[in-house]
């Protein structure tokens, strides 16, 4: 029963961990830009994709992974610079509705390339789960907490002790201040782009061997990104993960005890209750009217 | 600058609408009314210009899910347009030319009905073959049925379909009732008693669920867990979990090819080692995505390229599909190449030039086709009657004949 419950407590873990990495690429953004990245899920599913096809041209995945990190970062880079630059950075829907234009250009662009089909991605870690007595671990589980703990940690080290970070925060506060202070406001934009394609690279190469790769694929995964950015609170990467966390645990029990067709309603559920009762989120806190 | 623009577009909208209006004045006559009539409108209607022989035209719509979840439909649009080109190139159907009008209705069951108006109203087909996921069927028969259009699903397996007294609905497709009742014959055979049900949660699994859990006492079997699952859902190790604790003796799991690959793959990393059988994944993106992890799989099959042996008309369908599609052909692929070649057997019953949607209804229901399916025939609600069989999967991944 320990046993069971513990298990349901690891898977729990895991895939919390997968809903708060999407969630913090989401929050990067929000946080620095003020601007709502619909399309943060649709570029995990093209890095999928690029992964993948340079995997399949060199045979190597170590080579792939890096190779696909670096190409997505000149990708959100090339986004940012050339498409949302042109949008106006003042107003929220505007740049909202720009990034569901590119969520649907991106789903569309990918069923033209690749077709419908779902491909499966090589697996990095082992299938093969560690015992412990009645308790299962996979690698793939640890795998990816410990590939996301350090995510967290480099980008809050990031944000609050490089001199890039803290302008990035400055610029997100009030953009116009910053410029008087001499902070190229700009270039920090950009770059909070390319480290939201870079996140979402690193999802996907953690994410895709468990979902198969298609240009659905960003669906389900990313709806359930978004509620656990909403129950976590927008605008820190910490409250992102706690979301995440809190979200993939509590699913995972609901499903277990309960009924596995459940796991979806709780998701919902759950951030409806946490939107009536803290809107800003569980760690997050009240913010007078932006726009 | 802005009125230019202004003025650029209403010219630009101003063209789409007079152009969507123009040259349809025949479909318009086709739109009016409950049954399509005979005289005049097939025959002679301008099929001699194009198409050299050919004494008129058929319209078939074909809806498929070419995206979404289960989003083979690709699969049965491609084989109905190689059976269309196959007719035309022999002379069509007693003279008339095919000509096909396919829609992706994503496998949701509201796109599956606005498509199935578009081709009834405005494309006007004769005939309507689709859809392929159960949901959309139950949705859409509706709009054939009030329009008076004959509609042959060839891949939706849920027994309500053919039980709500809808006239014009007739199934190709082996009924989930069918291969339930395969899967549960065979797990008696074997002496299984204790079984897990997981299932879909939408209407394929669901009325499966409901037939399996009326009829499961008549083969001696218990369930002792039955789960749902959503049709995309990836993590499967909670449900199997669950299924250790209750240690049955099979685990009978009515999904498609998608959540079927991840569960077998599961399976395996969870040591999960129990008899794996069901139906709704007998595609060969089960075997590329599930790999080495779904050996010994079960699956009940309305086609199978093992009765090559025995009806000579498969390794040609199989032989024709590869070169065409470029990969081997799946059970909606077998029996929507039957669907038109029964329509077209049915069609040179009656005459091309007495096409009608009654006569073709009252014809159809009496046929008896032998195809690359097998043998199959109508029972009084217009559903399939034809045999069904089990086949296993090997450690390549190939289709092995259940002897039982």
């Amino acid at each position: 029963m320990i046993g069971t419950i513990f298990n349901y407590l690891m898977n729990g873990l895991t895939m919390g961990t997968i809903y708060a990495l999407l969630a913090i690429g989401v929050t990067v953004v929000y946080k620095s830009m003020g601007m709502m990245n619909v399309a943060h899920a649709n570029t995990v599913m093209l890095s999928a994709f690029v992964t993948l096809a340079i995997q399949k041209a060199t045979g190597s995945l170590i080579l792939s992974c890096v190779l696909g990190i670096l190409a997505m970062g000149v990708f959100g880079y090339i986004l940012e610079r050339f498409i949302y630059r042109r949008v106006n950075y003042d107003s929220f829907t505007n740049l909202m509705l720009a990034t569901i234009g590119m969520q649907i250009i991106l789903i569309n662009s990918a069923r033209a390339i690749w077709g419908v089909d779902p491909y499966s991605f090589p697996q990095i870690f082992s299938i093969r789960p560690i015992r412990l007595g009645p308790v299962r671990i996979l690698p793939q589980s640890i795998g990816i907490i410990c590939v996301a703990g350090l995510v967290v940690i480099i980008l809050q080290c990031f944000y609050k002790f490089t001199k890039t970070g803290q302008s990035m925060t400055a610029a997100a506060t009030s953009p116009k201040a910053a410029m008087m202070l001499g902070i190229n406001v700009a270039k920090t934009r950009n770059l909070t782009f390319t480290i939201s394609a870079v996140l979402a690279c690193i999802s996907a190469i953690l994410v895709a061997p468990m979902y198969n790769v298609s240009p659905d694929m960003g669906a389900s995964v990313g709806t359930k990104g978004f509620c656990a950015a909403v129950i976590g609170g927008f605008g820190s990467v910490p409250a992102a993960l706690v979301g995440g966390l809190l979200l993939g645990i509590i699913e995972s029990l609901v499903s277990g005890v309960l009924s596995a067709a459940y796991r979806d309603i709780i998701a919902f559920v759950i951030m409806i209750l946490i939107l009536y009762l803290k809107p800003a989120g569980l760690l997050g806190k009240k913010v007078e009217q932006k726009f | 600058m802005k009125k230019v623009l202004a003025l650029v577009l209403a010219l630009v909208l101003t063209c789409l609408a007079l152009g969507g209006c123009g040259g349809s004045d025949d479909k318009d006559t086709k739109a009016a009314g409950g049954t399509k009539s005979a005289e005049g409108t097939k025959g002679s209607e301008g099929g001699e210009a194009a198409s050299g022989d050919f004494k008129g035209k058929i319209k078939i719509g074909v809806i498929c899910p070419k995206s979404g979840t289960a989003g083979d439909g690709v699969y049965m649009e491609a084989v109905c347009k190689m059976a269309a080109e196959e007719i035309n190139a022999a002379g069509g159907m007693d003279g008339l030319e095919v000509e096909l009008y396919v829609e992706d209705d994503e496998g949701t069951a509201q796109k599956s009905v606005t498509v199935a108006q578009k081709l009834v109203n405005q494309d006007g087909v004769d005939i309507v073959v689709g859809a392929q996921n159960s949901a959309c069927t139950l949705a859409n028969m509706l709009v054939t049925q009030e329009a008076g259009i004959v509609q042959i699903t060839p891949g939706s397996s849920s027994p309500s379909i053919t039980e709500q007294g809808n006239d014009w609905i007739f199934r190709t497709s082996i009924s989930d009732l069918t291969a339930a009742t395969s899967i549960m014959e065979y797990c008696k055979e074997k002496g299984y008693t204790n079984v897990a049900l997981i299932h879909s949660s939408g209407d394929f699994g669901m009325t499966a669920s409901a037939a399996i859990n009326e009829h499961c006492g008549d083969y001696g079997l218990t369930i002792a867990l039955e789960e749902q699952f959503n049709d995309d859902d990836v993590d499967f190790t909670t449900i199997l979990n669950k299924i250790q604790s209750e240690e049955p003796d099979a685990i009978i799991c009515w999904g498609y090819f998608s959540a079927a690959s991840h569960i077998c793959q599961q399976m395996v990393q969870n040591d999960v080692q129990i008899p794996f059988m069901g139906y709704g994944f007998n595609n060969p993106q089960f075997t590329e995505l599930g790999a080495e992890y779904v050996e010994g799989a079960i699956v009940a099959s309305g086609f199978t390229e093992l009765s090559a042996a025995t009806n000579d008309k498969v390794q040609p369908f199989i032989d024709a599909f590869t070169a065409y599609y470029g990969s081997a052909p799946t059970q909606v692929c077998a029996q929507s190449y039957d669907t038109m070649y029964l329509i077209k057997q049915t069609i040179e019953e009656i005459g091309g030039e007495n096409f009608s949607e009654e006569a073709f209804k009252e014809a159809l229901k009496k046929q008896t086709y032998t195809g690359v399916t097998g043998e199959m025939s109508f029972d009084e609600k217009n559903d399939i009657v034809k045999e069904c069989t089990l086949v296993q999967y090997d450690a390549e991944g190939n289709q092995v004949l259940v002897e039982w």
